[in-house]
């Protein structure tokens, strides 16, 4: 089991917001988080990153409890995919993905062949590799999480965590970023995806987690949980579900 | 071994890295002829050909053919001068280069953390007490030092956002000494104690002594080569914490080593030169025009080019009027200017 | 890359820490006459017999210098005044501007010190507790001779007989050093003799900061009158103690004096001021001011003079001196020029009593 998490209960100072959580995601498939908002989806990704360590219960990383590992030691084991976002400083798209291989070398080092290598390697998987010398900031949002995935990938973890990748995308763009978070699956990654939309759940994710105040409401394998029923649950909506030649369209209907 | 530097050299271009390594030299290049151009310079007439001669005399033992005058100047009054001038301006430029990786922020300076007002206190408090200027210089800096931990101190438990927590300290505590600084302009002696505050808070490399440049070259030592060897990883802490962490840094113990070289450099120098505003600040940006924002090359090169700078302005400061212009008014009229430049000019991401 | 950075700088800062310990130091070419002085800090220094080139640390030491040997000084520590130009002769006036020392560092630019030829830089003044290390250091840097002359209101005339035999001008020094001496001693025989009167110093734009009792600034004042402005702490700067109107109405002097820059010209016009006795009774002066303030800023000789103005000014039936004269002496002494009625007369016009 890639991620393993057990009775995971975690609270801010004034509320709670996980409870009980239990679900395993097993190797080599893309999980979608879905849930309102404020559910605790981001919560519960910051718990499995190691971020937040006030919590009860077990999480598990490729049967490694994340609390025992030390920073550089998850980090070759789980790579965090951030929202897009702006940063002050203007790095090269190269300078990026180099960061990515910071947790295979020593504080004092700084990065070489091999590094480079590595991050050459990332950015052909994801097709960026002639963007490499144009500056971060100046890329589209779309390029920009593509290089942020080419930085996961150059971190050689076998676990990746998106935070909504889509957020903040236009259309085409949620689409190309969500087939790569695909084909990642399909290549032997296990990715486990918070999302908005339970339409991108249903056409990209092989197994859904839908979490409604704080608890597991379903998880399982998309196409068998993720029915009209779980979605008004979630939503608070009622919709109904289309068929259509490429697969289930999320309908909705008029307010509840 | 050729082969191998030939295989990094390869390695640097592919990364696009050429334009960083190019730079560094540059400014390597740009010291050393601001360096030894600056020997020349002087209000006694010294002729080069003796300067260079009286600079190789322990090598060459060369036949003396100048005034002891000439000795004097050169080696008592030029050489502290330059090597001071240098050494500061490489430490509150890399000081400063260091805090705006920490804070997230270009706009960071040295003294965000109240290390310039503590020792600016700890310096007025040492004149007030008519400490002698070795106590000056220590008093200047154990406050400094001290400022900065209680800042520290304050930002761990602050709540909330770290890094925010900190620079709010560091704006309290900062205006807590000076507060505490004018008081003590207030109560000073006005024909003695308050002209000596005055000008050294006003920042100046005059009486620099071959003493001194030793002096403050140890704690600059100890702050610069863990800030040179950990500067790639200065990169990772601008990400900010949570995804720094994920990227496998301890980012509490890595931003505290920062921290703590910046403070001891930006303290050492402060407390030999006094207050030297808007280096920390100007040239780290400048280099980051130059080779970009890869601490990798940056750090380097804003060592290289906040001495260079800096001797060049004492340059100025020494040898403009017959009578010495306090350094840090010079980087203020060069540094402001810049300043205002970089606010107009926000559209781009630097 | 990172090791041959790390060695490049243990090797500079190797470099910077060998200078420290081992720069060659100037030797002392002791080719003409010297002699042994020992300054007022007890530091024994050799100087040449002849001393034809000073410099001076500061201000305090300008102006007591100059009088003892302006035609030796090769610059000045502070641009002269403005209205000093009338006094000086030319060649003293476009004296080369050096800058003054602050403790270890300064304005004062150490090349342009060497360059002048300067052969002894004299501090004087009341020692500041490092003097001794600080003009060690100098000294030890430059190798030009520096020494510290003390210099009180009442020592003046021992700071001169020393500077004298420094400079080797026992006879010029003997004549003004016992000129303060005796203006210092019918000042002290006067001031114990007369009832004080009741007076105020005051300064500042709005007329609101008084010289308190006690204070750096006030020796002169605590001297010959008495000084009504007793505050808490007696701040040492140069535009005293603030204090607000409703204080000075309280104090009610008998007798005010304004600083050159504070509020003479109007105060008589000042609703609230007039309620004071002094401005009531027209017994209000201005300082005199040429070409530096005769009570002291910087408090240096010309003291002297405020001595002379106040005791004739506030106690004329005790005085047996004429103003005029006696200031017209100190100013050939002190000043090497001859005061004529006009300029006296201007200097005084708002100090010797105003018809009301």
């Amino acid at each position: 089991m890639s991620i393993s998490v057990r009775n995971l209960c975690f609270s801010y100072p004034d509320h709670p917001v996980l409870k009980d959580l239990s679900f395993e995601a097993p190797d080599g498939v893309l999980v979608a988080v879905l849930g309102p908002n404020g559910v605790g989806k981001t919560t519960l990704l910051r718990c499995i990153l190691g971020l937040e360590n006030h919590y009860q219960g077990q999480i598990m990383v490729q049967g490694e409890d994340v609390k025992d590992l030390p920073a550089r030691q998850l980090a070759r084991r789980i790579a965090y995919i951030p929202q897009v976002h702006g940063n002050a400083f203007g790095y090269s798209v190269m300078d990026m993905v180099l960061m990515g291989t910071s947790p295979m070398m020593s504080p004092a080092a700084v990065p070489h062949q091999k590094q480079i290598d590595a991050a050459m390697t990332a950015m052909k998987s994801v097709g960026i590799e002639n963007l490499k010398n144009r500056s971060f900031v100046h890329l589209s949002g779309g390029e920009q999480q593509l290089v942020l995935i080419a930085r996961a990938l150059a971190q050689n973890a076998k676990v990746l965590l998106m935070d909504e990748p889509t957020s903040s995308l236009d259309f085409g763009n949620q689409a190309m970023v969500l087939n790569q978070a695909r084909s990642l699956a399909r290549g032997g990654y296990t990715v486990l995806m918070s999302t908005h939309n339970p339409q991108h759940a249903l056409w990209y994710a092989d197994y859904a987690l839908a979490l409604e105040g704080g608890e597991v409401v379903g998880f399982g394998q998309t196409d068998k949980i993720l029915d009209a029923d779980l979605i008004s649950r979630l939503y608070k909506m009622r919709v109904s579900m289309v068929s259509s030649r490429s697969g289930m369209l999320i309908c909705p209907e008029e307010s509840l | 071994m050729a082969g191998k530097v030939r295989q990094a050299m390869v390695a640097a271009i592919q990364a696009g890295d050429a334009r960083g390594r190019r730079v560094t030299w540059a400014l390597g290049a740009v010291l050393i002829a601001v360096f030894l151009f600056s020997f020349s310079l002087g209000r006694y007439g010294v002729p080069v050909i003796e300067v260079v001669k009286i600079l190789f005399q322990p090598l060459f033992r060369y036949e003396k053919t100048w005034t002891s005058a000439m000795e004097t100047v050169v080696w008592n009054i030029r050489m502290p001068r330059i090597l001071m001038a240098c050494l500061v301006g490489c430490s509150l430029s890399a000081a400063g280069a260091a805090f705006q990786g920490v804070f997230q922020n270009p706009m960071a300076s040295p003294d965000i953390l109240g290390a310039s007002n503590g020792a600016a206190f700890g310096a007025a408090l040492a004149i007030l007490m008519g400490f002698s200027s070795q106590l000056i210089t220590v008093s200047a800096f154990a406050v400094s030092i001290a400022s900065v931990a209680a800042v520290m101190f304050i930002g761990r438990h602050a709540k909330g956002n770290r890094v925010v927590g900190l620079v709010l300290a560091g704006i309290m505590v900062g205006s807590l000494f000076s507060a505490g600084t004018s008081y003590i302009k207030l109560v000073a002696d006005p024909s003695n104690q308050l002209p000596q505050i005055t000008y050294w808070l006003m920042g100046s490399l005059s009486g620099a002594k071959n003493a001194d440049v030793g002096f403050a070259a140890i704690p600059m030592a100890i702050g610069l080569i863990p800030l040179l060897v950990l500067r790639w990883r200065i990169n990772l802490l601008t990400l900010g914490d949570d995804e720094a962490r994920t990227l496998g840094v301890n980012t509490a113990a890595l931003r505290l080593v920062v921290i703590v070289c910046s403070t001891l450099i930006t303290a050492a120098s402060v407390s030999f030169s006094g207050m030297i505003g808007w280096v920390g600040l100007v040239i780290p940006h400048l280099c980051r025009k130059m080779c970009g924002s890869n601490y990798r090359y940056l750090m380097p090169a804003s060592c290289l080019g906040g001495a260079a700078f800096l001797l060049a302005v004492d340059d100025i400061s020494r040898n403009l009027l017959a009578v010495e212009i306090p350094i840090g008014i010079l980087t203020a009229f060069i540094g402001a200017p810049f300043f205002v430049y970089l606010l107009c000019r926000k559209e781009k991401a630097l | 890359m990172n090791r041959k950075i790390t060695i490049a700088l243990i090797v500079v800062f190797s470099i910077c820490a060998a200078l420290c310990f081992g720069n060659p130091v100037a030797e002392q070419n002791a080719k003409a006459v010297t002699k042994e002085f020992t300054d007022s800090l007890g530091r024994t220094v050799v100087v040449p017999e002849r001393i034809d080139k000073v410099a001076v640390s500061g201000p305090l030491a300008q102006i007591v210098l100059f009088a003892l040997c302006p035609d030796q000084l090769v610059g000045v520590a502070n641009a002269w005044d403005a209205t000093a130009q009338q006094y000086l002769d030319d060649k003293y006036w476009n004296l080369p501007l050096l800058g003054q020392l602050y403790g270890g560092k300064g304005q004062l630019n150490l090349e342009t010190l060497l360059a002048s030829g300067a052969q002894v830089v004299i501090d004087v003044g009341e020692p500041k507790k490092t003097a001794k290390d600080d003009l060690d250091a100098l000294q030890a840097q430059t190798g030009i001779t520096f020494v510290h002359v003390t210099a009180t209101l009442d020592s003046m005339g021992q700071a001169y007989r020393k500077l004298g035999e420094l400079l080797g001008m026992e006879d010029q020094a003997e004549k003004l050093a016992s000129y303060c001496e005796k203006v210092y001693a019918r000042t002290c025989k006067v001031a114990s003799s007369v009832d004080k009167v009741n007076l105020l110093y005051v300064t500042g734009t709005e007329g609101h900061n008084v010289i308190a009792k006690g204070s750096y600034h006030s020796e002169v004042i605590d001297l010959l009158s008495n000084n009504l402005a007793v505050v808490e702490s007696p701040s040492s700067k140069g535009t005293g103690n603030e204090v607000d109107m409703e204080q000075i109405l309280k104090w009610n002097p008998d007798v005010v004096i304004f600083s050159p820059d504070s509020i003479f010209d109007t105060v008589s016009s000042d609703p609230a001021w007039k309620n004071v006795n002094a401005i009531a009774s027209g017994r209000y002066y201005e300082v005199p001011m040429g070409p530096y303030n005769w009570m002291g800023f910087p408090p240096s000789v010309q003291r002297y003079l405020g001595m002379m103005w106040m005791e004739s000014l506030l106690y004329p039936e005790a005085s047996d001196f004429d103003l005029q004269q006696e200031v017209a002496k100190y100013f050939q002494l002190f000043y090497h020029c001859t005061l004529s009625q006009a300029q006296f007369d201007e200097l005084v016009a708002n100090s010797i009593g105003k018809e009301v």
